[in-house]
């Protein structure tokens, strides 16, 4: 028997206004096993210091009642261990699944605490706790993106020991950053950064890879495979000496898309102001192969005959640090951009405000090449929008006023039409200077823009949302600041990388692990996370770099819950291995083996072996029994008036959603008692039966979205089997209605509330 | 019958001829007494796995996805007899769950394996045993009897 110790915590005191915390810590202390219960306000916190001290020693087992697993268990678990309690731990969830979903049942939500809390006692009697293996990752990572993120990182993982792959796109690093004339709102050169972060880069071992894009990645986490296409350079950089005497006889002129097309570049070109590595870099989708840059160069640096090819690299870790980009204003109705030439984006802007840019730091118009006197810029171009994009991009606003105030000092007029004007910390000081330089704000939605017949000048059409006042401001430029968008990271599809509405990468949890991703061994590194300015981009990436170091370091600890094979159960049918989606089972002279580097644990195996030989570790048949009974049992003797309904639901999405009820407020009856399960694949029709035997109502299957479910084909099982148990409970004499199954993605709160409602009606129907 | 005719088919299709009343019973069969018996199939017990399917060369055995729930509620089932402890727990919930006998037998839907029901032809079978050895649920045993009125009707019903 062990000796159980339990923690509960009111989340800050906020969960006391719901859950009566005196009686379920009686409850507790009634339980059989139970030798200590603990009351704290923030386990998350400086509380489970406190929690550890009082059970270190005393107990061999905990049960803590608090917010999702999912959020903070492993929050909970580094602290408590840390404090010296490692012991293993069942969670309750009483604020997602109690206190928060039922905040106006009090006594329900109270009632379910102590309901889940004695299923957790009676797992935790029995749990095993997972086998663990621990695989050691390789030493090397991969940096995707070579701005000042993907840099920063590259260097620390480097200093640290790491062999590193830094794969940039383009033929140089630097990224967004490069083609800037000043920081904002620091007014400082980007070049004197990036030549900071290129020393540092030098005096490194990172395996700089330019012109190369990521084709895809495979293996596993500590050991991925990962191929990726290198186009030819044509210039050796090692050779050249920038001496620029290949692009004065080069015969192909392109438009320098960098530069709005206002000026020309040739075939064979300087990437950058400051290129690293330090050479010039041939275009080849413009190039005519003449031969003429062979003939001027004296240092015989160009090739023309290179061949793209493919390289694989193996490494433990990946960082991502694709960084952003403007969105493409054309998409935005109403703004005729593209079709009206006096109008550009802020990136453009900069580009005619660098001095050594297509105009010569003149601001002009694009259609005529006139100079502009008044400008009209428009803030949040497809930033906070009702529809797609409801978010802040967060930077623009200083990126504006940093532009404001270089046309100001060009003696341009500047009016800025701003929904707010959101420029945090030291930027204040620029919307204060823009004020004092003469820029005039209107508080504004700008709705079109056209241009006048007669002077050919573009119209901007706004209301001024102040006054209500309908505007048509006469201008000579308009400059949009549309949203940052996330450059593309085709390689990432295959991979468990959500995004977020506004298309960035999400982190595995956006307070706790903003550089972790759900894919172990895969982070998140500046700009693809969100937009940032660069200053924040470089603490990012270092942070990023410090979780890769940290997971390269120590090891993936496997932890695996494989099935067991009870022999004398056998029937040597082969159905396990027909079912196992990874190919885990497999006969061996008729008796089944798991491959325990293929097992995910699922327990889909487990849940389809017709005689009970497999047995998933931790969630075996009759540990699950116990739990349904102890939920049942417990639920019957606090209130033998309510209905009683069983959800297994899957611990991925199934049990994510069930948590997002809660976080929305989404009330459902209090009745509804979650168990866990690591995939809906390993409900069987047992489990079902069990639940109606014990005197459940009703049994609701939660499982993740068919598409989407973490173990294949789990969901697709899941759903199966409530369709064989409909079919035997009718036969029994059953209401099939009382039985359900949804699957959901973690957003979909509507449908999985409608299917708890209809199991409820099917229940208040008797 | 679209099988050729095997030695016990023909010997069948004689007695037939032979027979000038219908057998009324099973004849017990003489201890020693090689290739003649029944199949006594205990479906409570079968998980359909399909292995007496697989060994029996005279293809008297199939397998159909349909499950009569109302034999585990049959008062003689022993459930000592069933080998399969998931198989052992489900009739004890089938027991306490049910609220009336089960009018029909369901269809037992494509990826639930373990739930099914062998079909036997008495005609084909030469009481080999192979069935027997193979199933490791002991649902198969062999009667040492010779159900010839049962086979006649079987043979009636498939020229029909």
């Amino acid at each position: 028997m062990k000796n159980v110790g339990v923690i509960l915590c009111t989340c800050g005191g906020t969960l006391g206004g719901v859950i009566k915390f005196d009686e379920v810590k009686k409850f507790a202390e009634e339980q059989n096993g139970v030798v200590s219960v603990v009351l704290v306000d923030k386990l998350c916190n400086e509380d489970a210091k406190k929690a550890a001290e009082e059970l270190k020693g005393k107990v061999d087992a905990l049960v803590v009642l608090a917010c999702s697993p999912q959020i903070y268990g492993d929050v909970i678990r580094e602290k408590l261990g840390s404090a010296g309690l490692s012991v293993p731990i069942e969670f309750v969830n009483i604020r997602e699944h109690c206190a928060w979903p039922h905040k106006s049942d009090g006594d329900g939500a109270t009632r379910k605490a102590k309901v889940l809390l004695a299923a957790a006692l009676a797992r935790i009697s029995e749990t095993k706790g997972p086998e663990t293996r621990v695989i050691t990752p390789k030493n090397a990572a991969l940096v995707i993106g070579g701005g000042v993120a993907g840099i920063r990182a590259a260097v620390d993982l480097s200093n640290a020991g790491v062999e590193v792959f830094l794969v940039e796109k383009s033929p140089t690093l630097g990224g967004i950053v490069s083609n800037h004339v000043d920081l904002f709102p620091s007014f400082k050169p980007p070049q004197d950064l990036l030549k900071q972060l290129y020393q540092e880069l030098k005096e490194t071992t990172v395996h700089v890879i330019t012109c190369a894009e990521v084709e895809k990645i495979e293996g596993q986490p500590g050991d991925f495979k990962v191929t990726i296409k290198v186009r030819p350079r044509g210039v050796d950089p090692e050779k050249c000496t920038l001496c620029g005497e290949c692009a004065k006889v080069c015969p192909v002129e392109v438009p320098d898309d960098l530069n709005l097309g206002l000026s020309k570049r040739k075939a064979i070109y300087l990437p950058s102001k400051v290129p690293y590595p330090e050479g010039y870099a041939i275009d080849f989708s413009a190039c005519t192969k003449c031969g003429k840059c062979v003939e001027a160069c004296k240092q015989n640096a160009i090739s023309l005959d290179g061949e793209e090819k493919e390289i694989t690299v193996n490494v433990g870790a990946i960082l991502i640090a694709t960084g952003m980009r403007e969105a493409d204003p054309s998409k935005y109705a109403g703004y005729n951009y593209g079709k009206i030439k006096s109008m550009v984006t802020q990136f453009q802007l900069e580009r005619m405000l660098d001095p050594e840019g297509p105009t010569g730091g003149k601001v002009i118009r694009p259609d005529t090449g006139e100079e502009v006197k008044r400008v009209l810029m428009a803030l949040c171009t497809g930033s906070r929008t009702v529809e797609d994009n409801p978010y802040c991009s967060r930077i623009c606003c200083t990126y504006a006023l940093k532009h404001a105030i270089k046309l100001r000092e060009r003696g341009i007029d500047v009016i800025i039409s701003y929904m707010d004007i959101r420029s945090p910390f030291f930027a204040e000081n620029l919307y204060q200077k823009a004020r004092e330089m003469g820029v005039i704000f209107i508080r504004g939605d700008l709705a079109t823009v056209d241009l006048d017949p007669e002077t050919k000048k573009p119209v901007a059409y706004l209301e001024n949302t102040i006054t209500g006042q309908i505007m048509a401001i006469e201008t000579d430029l308009v400059v949009l600041t549309p949203t940052l968008k996330p450059n593309a990271a085709g390689f990432l599809k295959g991979l468990k990388m959500p995004r977020k509405l506004n298309e960035f990468l999400q982190s595995l949890y956006a307070k706790v692990r903003p550089t972790d991703t759900r894919e172990r061994g895969i982070f998140l590194c500046g700009t693809a996370y969100t937009p940032m300015f660069v200053s924040d981009a470089i603490v990012h990436a270092s942070a990023a770099a410090e979780r890769a170091l940290k997971f390269l370091r120590n090891g993936i600890p496997k932890e695996t819950y494989t099935p067991a094979v009870r022999e004398e159960l056998c029937s040597q049918c082969g159905a396990c291995e027909e079912v196992c989606p990874f190919g885990a089972p497999k006969l061996v002279n008729g008796k089944p083996v798991i491959d325990v580097t293929k097992c995910n644990g699922c327990g889909i195996c487990a849940a389809l072996c017709p005689t009970g030989a497999l047995q998933l570790r931790d969630y075996e048949r009759g540990l699950l029994f116990k739990q349904i009974e102890a939920v049942l049992r417990t639920a019957k003797s606090l209130d033998n008036e309510s209905p009683k309904v069983i959800a297994f639901c899957c611990e991925e999405c199934a049990y994510a959603t069930l948590d997002l009820l809660g976080i929305t407020g989404k009330e459902y009856p209090s009745y509804v008692y979650p168990i866990m399960l690591p995939c809906a694949g390993r409900v069987s029709l047992l489990d079902i039966l069990k639940a109606l035997a014990e005197g459940a109502d009703a049994v609701l299957v939660i499982a993740c979205g068919e598409k989407s479910c973490h173990y294949l084909d789990g969901s697709v099982r899941a759903r199966r089997m409530v369709a064989f148990a409909k079919e035997v409970l009718k036969e029994l004499g059953y209401d099939p209605d009382k039985l359900g199954y949804v699957d959901v993605v973690s957003v979909e709160t509507d449908k999985l509330l409608n299917s708890i409602r209809a199991i409820v009606d099917a229940v208040k129907k008797g | 019958m679209s099988k050729p005719l095997t030695k016990r088919v023909l010997l069948l299709n004689l007695l037939r001829e032979l027979a000038i009343k219908e057998p009324e019973g099973p004849i017990e069969v003489p201890e020693g007494l090689e290739g003649f018996g029944e199949v006594h199939y205990n479906p409570a017990a079968c998980i359909a796995c399909g292995k007496c399917i697989n060994v029996c060369e005279d293809d008297a055995l199939s397998l159909e996805n349909v499950l009569d729930l109302s034999i585990f509620l049959d008062p003689h089932l022993n459930i000592d007899e069933i080998r399969s402890e998931n198989r052992r727990i489900l009739v004890e919930l089938i027991r306490k769950l049910a609220k009336r006998m089960p009018e029909r037998a369901i269809i037992v839907p494509d990826g639930i394996p373990g739930f099914g029901t062998i079909r036997y032809k008495r005609v084909f079978c030469t009481a080999c045993k192979k069935c027997v050895e193979a199933c490791t649920e002991g649902a198969i045993r062999i009667l040492p009897i010779f159900n010839l009125k049962a086979i006649f009707e079987e043979m009636r019903s498939e020229s029909r």
